[in-house]
């Protein structure tokens, strides 16, 4: 494609990395992102918001191409024309009132004066903030900034909404508020790029997902896509019953899944197991022969939660990096080596 | 389960008095102005003057005792007071205010905006202490950049003078060490004083300037206009003038200002900048 | 989805902003109490002394608080931090991914700095002047031409020390105050006081010879003499040099936004 050539919204890195002296933010990213909205997952630090920047042509690659719309972005009007961008930053200008803030926005994105304060007051009401419009910035709470902030970023009508943590320091209605907005958008044909480090605001909103950790992306795919990678690596059983230790012997010695045992509180067993649906049955089985007294069969992987943190650590290994774990497919442990070497860590670091 | 039994053991080793406090303050103050290219750069720059000003006392000695000397008369000795005073002036000019800029007239407003507050007050520190440390980091750099280069000057004019005035010069060390400190210790209480203002470090260094600046040139202005010298006791290097002047024993016509009276006016400038910041800080919250 | 406005209307955009913020700063207070002082004592004392004093009063006012003092202060405060400000207060990302080039920010915020600062400049020697010669009318319009004169100087010298102190900001944003004060307190102010064509390297010294001021520092009398025409072209040529590589750099540059 030409450089000059715009497209729908779409973002899309080759071999993307972005690096400070000796400090490598991103690393190596490829991907190709669509309308819709996007959770950019990842733990503090791991590269979420230079990614960001990037995208919003705040900052350049250090190699690799980035296009944003079919444009590189870094200076580019054309590009920043159908872009919004909401900074993590708490920080606005205090001296102006809610209302001047996202008029002068809208300003800068090319409206007349007068159309840009009907956008403006448009904006701020779909976040709720119709009341504290015409109140100083500085006089706002921080929920209020927000949202400010997400009204600034969707007074243009962008066709990519880069948000960065938007969801900080809003109150559940906020917070409902936000999510659909974001969604109609969305509905709309936008691309939504969506990043934070708390799982379950990501859960509702989107079943699409980038797990960056390291500044890698480690993994990138639909939710139920994702979650298959569950099936990859050792399952964990967490049983809460009277004698923990005696139905740990037991499962030993009559189910051969069993890979790990763990006891991390007095009545708590956490099994690690290849085969969680045999070693359900055992433990069902194992209660009503040895009559323990159960009180509950959880498990952790459940949770997006899980699959994150595995997927980090595998990061942090070294496992599953580079241009193969962020060109759009699947990392998958790749046999029964690996998923045994990864066994073996568990155990040693699993402290028995 | 208590952290005992997760093997938390308390530390039995010896605990430094809370006065230690001042101490790391200070250390750790130096250490970040000492982290700033840009006081790297001033001290650096008024070490190169102080050479710069050797090389050209060297050079009048030499040009005068070629004119006199070929005339076959006595050479007389250069005005070392003079030559010291003036030298200062440039230093506090030049690197003085640069440095309470970068490392003064921020700072409390600094502490305000990056709420860094409860690094120290959560921990046994007190006021006084923050305060202390805060100033005598500041007024040991700028006795440095203020005395050292002093020394490039006065030795130069010790060792070019005849044996007879020798003793003379070497004795500006005296006053060269005391306006130093007099001055340290007033810009760098002014300037932290001056920072305890607003939350906005931009303002407060605003500030520093203007307070700095705007009534010396008043002064000058209004001396020029009329010799009425009085106004120079608002303005605080005017009143380092009158001091310096005081202490290198060189009078000035027509000016009414004595050190008697600039003296005073700075101390009490001095307190007040103190007790300010005190009141400021103490009305500070810790957690914000 | 609207079309990016053009180089005109988002440096307009980016001043009108940039001008409401500045009305409500506390930066245009201080710099007008500033001004006020500079021009409250000559012009009390021109008010008590009789007609003679009043022009000296005026000649002395813009020598020493003016050119010495308002043309470095208003700049300083105005532009050095028109970059570096919105970068400690990571709130340059609101203005960087409008639809609108970096180098029309940097111009909108040199704008409204220099128009802030003749503002206060203006202000404060109209001021000095009716005052100055309010106890004579006949006076105060035959020396109006003079003061006009220094004011056109000061002006052209204040839009340039703007265009060297957003240059200094957007370079060193973190420490862009600090740099112009060392620039301007070095080449401008000292190095205009030194002899011969030294005093060359001062655009100050450009701008006095424009206004008409007696030249004052060290051996004043062997500075050469120059054409008034290229004096304002210097100071002009100058204030443009420093204005397009500041824009420029800014265009340029990433600002520090990795670490903003």
């Amino acid at each position: 494609m030409s450089e000059e050539t715009t497209e729908g919204a779409s973002i899309r890195a080759v071999r993307l990395s972005k690096w400070y002296g000796k400090v490598t933010a991103v690393a190596d990213v490829s991907l190709h992102l669509g309308p819709g909205i996007w959770g950019l997952l990842g733990p503090n630090g791991s590269g979420k918001t230079t990614f960001m920047r990037m995208c919003a042509g705040q900052i350049r690659p250090s190699v690799g191409k980035l296009h944003v719309g079919g444009l590189p972005p870094f200076g580019n009007p054309r590009v920043m024309a159908r872009l919004g961008y909401c900074p993590e930053a708490d920080a606005m200008y205090d001296e102006l009132t809610g209302l001047e803030f996202v008029s002068a926005m809208a300003e800068l994105s090319g409206f007349p004066p007068d159309v840009a304060t009907k956008r403006a007051k448009d904006a701020l009401e779909e976040f709720g903030l119709t009341d504290a419009m015409n109140r100083a910035v500085g006089g706002y709470s921080r929920g209020m900034r927000q949202r400010a902030k997400l009204a600034q970023a969707i007074v243009h009508e962008p066709d990519v909404l880069l948000l960065d943590e938007p969801l900080t320091g809003t109150d559940p209605a906020s917070r409902q508020q936000i999510l659909d907005a974001l969604r109609r958008r969305a509905k709309d044909g936008a691309l939504v790029l969506f990043s934070t480090h708390v799982l379950h605001e990501i859960e509702a909103l989107t079943d699409r997902l980038l797990l960056i950790a390291r500044g890698q992306v480690v993994a990138q795919g639909g939710m139920q896509e994702i979650r298959e990678l569950l099936d990859e690596h050792p399952h964990h059983v967490r049983v809460q019953c009277d004698r923990p230790r005696d139905l740990a012997s037991a499962l030993l010695a009559n189910e051969r899944g069993v890979v790990a045992l763990h006891f991390p509180a007095e009545d708590v067993l956490e099994v690690h197991t290849w085969q969680p649906d045999e070693t359900y049955d055992a433990i069902a089985k194992q209660v009503v022969e040895g009559g323990f007294q159960l009180r509950s069969i959880t498990s952790p992987d459940a949770t997006l939660e899980a699959l994150f943190y595995y997927l980090v650590e595998r990061a942090n290994r070294g496992a599953g990096t580079g241009a193969d774990a962020g060109s759009g497919g699947m990392r998958k442990l790749e046999n029964k080596a690996e998923k045994v070497a990864y066994e073996q860590q568990l155990s040693a670091g699993g402290g028995q | 389960m208590t952290v005992r039994d997760l093997g938390y053991r308390a530390y039995e080793g010896e605990r430094l008095p809370s006065s230690q406090n001042t101490w790391v303050l200070l250390r750790y103050g130096m250490w970040r102005m000492w982290g700033s290219w840009i006081v790297k750069l001033t001290i650096l720059a008024a070490l190169v003057s102080g050479l710069i000003a050797a090389a050209l006392v060297a050079a009048t000695w030499w040009v005068r005792s070629q004119t006199v000397g070929a005339a076959g008369g006595e050479l007389p000795p250069l005005p070392g007071g003079e030559i010291s005073s003036f030298f200062f002036n440039i230093q506090v000019w030049l690197f003085a205010t640069v440095l309470t800029l970068r490392s003064g007239a921020g700072v409390i407003a600094e502490d305000f905006t990056f709420r860094a507050f409860q690094f120290y007050f959560a921990k046994p520190v007190t006021i006084v202490q923050y305060l202390v440390g805060r100033v005598s980091a500041l007024t040991i750099l700028l006795f440095s950049v203020l005395f050292v280069p002093s020394l490039f000057v006065v030795l130069p004019l010790t060792g070019i003078s005849a044996e007879e005035h020798r003793l003379e010069m070497a004795g500006l060390l005296l006053p060269s060490f005391f306006y130093s400190l007099i001055a340290a210790v007033a810009l760098s209480t002014l300037s932290i004083g001056v920072s305890a203002i607003s939350k906005s470090r931009a303002l407060t260094m605003s500030a520093w300037i203007v307070l700095f600046v705007v009534p010396h040139v008043l002064a000058l202005l209004v001396d020029a206009i009329t010799d009425w010298s009085w106004l120079y006791l608002i303005s605080i290097p005017g009143m380092l003038t009158v001091l310096r002047e005081a202490l290198f024993k060189i009078t000035t016509e027509g000016s009414d200002v004595e050190w008697f009276h600039a003296g005073p006016v700075l101390g009490l400038l001095v307190a007040g900048a103190v007790a300010y910041a005190w009141n400021r800080l103490q009305k500070a919250e810790v957690i914000t | 989805m609207n079309a990016p406005p053009g180089l005109v209307g988002s440096t307009l955009a980016v001043a009108r902003l940039t001008a409401k913020r500045v009305l409500r700063g506390r930066k245009l207070r201080v710099a007008a109490v500033a001004a006020f002082v500079v021009v409250l004592f000559p012009a009390v004392v021109a008010l008590l002394e009789d007609d003679a004093v009043a022009a000296e009063v005026v000649e002395g006012g813009i020598k020493w608080g003016f050119f010495r003092l308002l043309v470095f202060l208003l700049p300083i405060l105005f532009a050095s931090g028109v970059i570096g400000e919105e970068v400690e207060g990571r709130t340059l990302h609101f203005l960087a991914m409008r639809p609108v080039s970096r180098g029309a920010i940097a111009l909108g915020k040199l704008l409204v700095a220099a128009a802030a600062s003749l503002a206060v400049m203006w202000a404060a020697l109209l001021l000095m002047h009716l005052v100055s010669f309010a106890a004579s009318p006949t006076q105060m319009i035959e020396q109006l031409g003079d003061t006009a004169r220094a004011g056109g100087a000061a002006s052209l010298l204040i839009v340039t020390y703007c265009g060297i102190c957003l240059f200094w900001g957007a370079l060193v944003p973190e420490a862009g105050g600090m740099v112009s004060v060392i620039w301007l307190g070095f080449v401008e102010l000292f190095l205009g006081l030194m002899p011969g064509a030294i005093r060359f390297a001062s655009m100050n010294h450009f701008a006095k010879e424009l206004a008409g001021i007696e030249r004052g520092g060290f051996f004043a009398e062997i500075v050469p003499d120059v054409e008034l025409w290229i004096c304002g072209l210097v100071v002009a040529a100058v204030g443009l040099l420093f204005s397009f590589f500041g824009v420029l750099w800014v265009q340029l540059s990433e600002l520090r936004f990795g670490k903003a």
